[in-house]
């Protein structure tokens, strides 16, 4: 380790203390939220007055109206938004990332126009989303298709999530030995079972993080719903319509609930996802000694 | 008098056995096998191929023609007619809409690529224990798969006439009486939308440096190099990849997000996202898709200026 000069100390501190500011940035608002969650009235008063449960109670009996006392505040019943959004990332995830692993796949030979066609996949996602969302209402209206989540809402939840997909199983195919492929395939094995015992197996971290792209792409997605969803309305297009009107302190329980939901999902997934890519890594064959052959001695010990 | 290649085999030919090297069974072997190849690239390409010429290329097409459309009145006429286009081109009004737009984009960007590139720098250079650095990246990403809008609203406690900001500059003195200058601007915005899209810099810098080699580091010192030097010559060429990435993919969630615009800008000053929604909201259909293309094209300039510095797809 090189001793560090006067302008490399000066370099870590300032950036050091930038990311302790990106990071304080980042956490604050939450922090801030799931305090003003607790409250019972008012808005965005800091610091709260009292301390009450009272938000988390309407979020969990939206029709016991007698809770609701604060005047002009929205008599909004979350869950069957959440549960349509919940629906509908699950459906978004899976046929994402279906159809992006079977494109990848493709795309590790050459054929006629893969240039192009790369750039066509990746349309979904690099149209800025309110383009999609309209152009999705014109088409739709034109020939005379419903606008609903599961047509136009489903449509285009799956085009914006599906290249994110495409892309993670690319990164993961472009660094994968296809030798073990070629071994499997001289043993004997049809190309399902290669595909079904091989190929899908070391796949599964890119499978894990297209669906968790899928997934989270679409739960919070509003950019391209606003003219696709027609009377449905998703979570955040419903958090969006509310707090438009005004932001009480359900809407700070519902984001602290949201919040600590995903935290602790995405911190199992994580180790998930990382057991998963020990996994695959072991079942590599090393590079390192991928042309020594064992010496005799080992083998004679082995067996 | 033709040649022919493939003559049919006749009993008299020898018995065809799979495997069989004989040259013209071979080769029509091998133009099967081709074949059943390029079958199952186009089966495996079929579904998402569809999806995307369904769901994005004829929106897109529809966008380009509904913008010469004529609106006569409240009906639409479908014709081909160049009336919007020049109503949109020639008003003052969006034309600042459009500058607008790429200077908060380009601020926005600025921002993120500065501090993206210090933090993923810091991450990648300063943290010795690798451990500590992959968890303090993993705290940074965190927050970006939450709920997007949640991340938004939570900034109106935080700069609102009686939110935390004011709360603290108050009582430390600074400020003598709550200040509403902190929430519904421009500033605003840009302070939002760096927080929502930094990460997306952290992270491909973070990658991009870590797999540079502490020797190469050292060689280049120990040829004489500054520390200076060896960052712009060494570090920098390095992490440019990641870097270009960061902010390409910023810029796509930047020129589409029109909801930080509404709620902490207050809606005073929206893109040209958010005023494509506004006017097709009212059904102004026709001058909503000729801004779509406008912002489109945009976006295409600026990705593709992005994809001129670095070639994304050596990253793959």
């Amino acid at each position: 380790m090189l001793r560090l000069s006067a302008g490399q100390r000066a370099l870590k501190g300032l950036s050091g203390t930038l990311l302790a500011f990106v990071l304080l940035v980042l956490y604050a608002p939450f922090a801030v939220m799931i305090t003003l969650s607790f409250q019972e009235r008012g808005t965005a008063v800091f610091p709260p007055s009292e301390f009450s449960t009272i938000s988390y109670q309407k979020l969990l009996e939206p029709n016991n109206y007698s809770l609701f006392t604060i005047a002009g505040e929205p008599l909004t019943n979350y869950l069957p938004p959440l549960r349509l959004s919940l629906i509908l990332a699950l459906l978004t995830a899976v046929l994402a990332t279906t159809f992006a692993l079977m494109a990848a796949l493709a795309f590790r030979r050459s054929f006629r126009g893969r240039g192009p066609l790369f750039y066509l996949l990746l349309l979904g996602m690099l149209t800025p989303g309110v383009i999609l969302g309209l152009g999705m209402r014109l088409f739709a209206d034109q020939v005379g298709m419903e606008a609903h989540w599961y047509t136009t809402g489903l449509l285009l939840h799956v085009a914006w999530t599906m290249p994110f997909g495409f892309i993670v199983f690319l990164i993961f195919l472009n660094r994968y030995d296809s030798s073990v492929e070629e071994a499997a395939a001289s043993l004997g094995a049809s190309r399902w079972t290669v595909f079904r015992t091989v190929t899908l197996p070391l796949l599964m971290p890119g499978v894990m993080g297209s669906l968790l792209f899928g997934f989270t792409l679409s739960l919070d997605e509003v950019q391209r719903s606003s003219f696709v969803m027609g009377h449905d309305q998703t979570l955040p297009m419903e958090l969006l319509a509310v707090t438009g009107v005004r932001i009480t302190p359900v809407v700070y329980a519902l984001g602290s609930l949201i919040a600590v939901v995903s935290f602790a999902f995405l911190a199992l997934y994580w180790l998930a996802f990382e057991r998963e890519r020990r996994r695959t890594v072991a079942a590599l064959p090393d590079e390192d000694d991928d042309f020594i052959p064992a010496p005799p001695a080992t083998t004679a010990a082995a067996a | 008098m033709s040649i022919s290649v493939r003559t049919p085999a006749t009993p008299a030919d020898a018995p065809v056995r799979a495997g069989a090297t004989a040259g013209p069974d071979h080769a029509a072997q091998l133009r099967a096998q081709a074949r059943r190849r390029r079958r199952e690239t186009g089966l495996l390409l079929a579904p998402a191929l569809l999806w995307v010429v369904v769901a994005v290329a004829i929106p897109l097409g529809m966008i380009v023609w509904v913008s010469l459309w004529r609106a006569d009145g409240p009906t639409l006429v479908h014709t081909v007619d160049f009336g919007v286009w020049g109503d949109v081109l020639s008003s003052g009004a969006f034309r600042s809409i459009m500058l607008e737009t790429l200077k908060v984009v380009v601020i926005v960007l600025a921002i993120v690529a500065v501090v993206g590139l210090l933090c993923g720098y810091f991450l990648a250079r300063f943290v010795r224990s690798r451990r500590l650095a992959a968890m303090l990246l993993m705290l940074a990403i965190l927050p970006f798969w939450t709920s997007y809008v949640i991340r938004i609203i939570t900034w109106q406690p935080l700069f609102g006439n009686r939110g935390v900001l004011n709360y603290v500059l108050v009582k430390v003195g600074i400020l003598s009486e709550p200040a509403s200058a902190f929430l519904y601007n421009q500033t605003a915005t840009i302070f939002t939308m760096s927080s929502l899209y930094v990460v997306f810099v952290i992270g491909p810098v973070f990658w991009a440096l870590s797999r540079i080699d502490e020797d190469t580091i050292a060689a280049s010192r120990s040829l004489g190099a500054s520390a200076w030097q060896t960052f712009w010559r060494v570090e920098f060429p390095l992490a440019k990849g990641g870097l270009v990435a960061g902010c390409f993919f910023a810029a796509i969630f930047l020129f589409g997000d029109y909801a930080t615009e509404q709620l902490i800008g207050g809606g005073t000053n929206p893109a040209l996202s958010g005023t494509i929604r506004a006017i097709a909201g009212s059904g102004q259909w026709p001058t909503a898709a000729a801004l779509s293309v406008v912002l489109f094209l945009l976006t295409a300039l600026v990705l593709g200026l992005f994809m001129k510095i670095h070639d994304l797809r050596r990253e793959l």
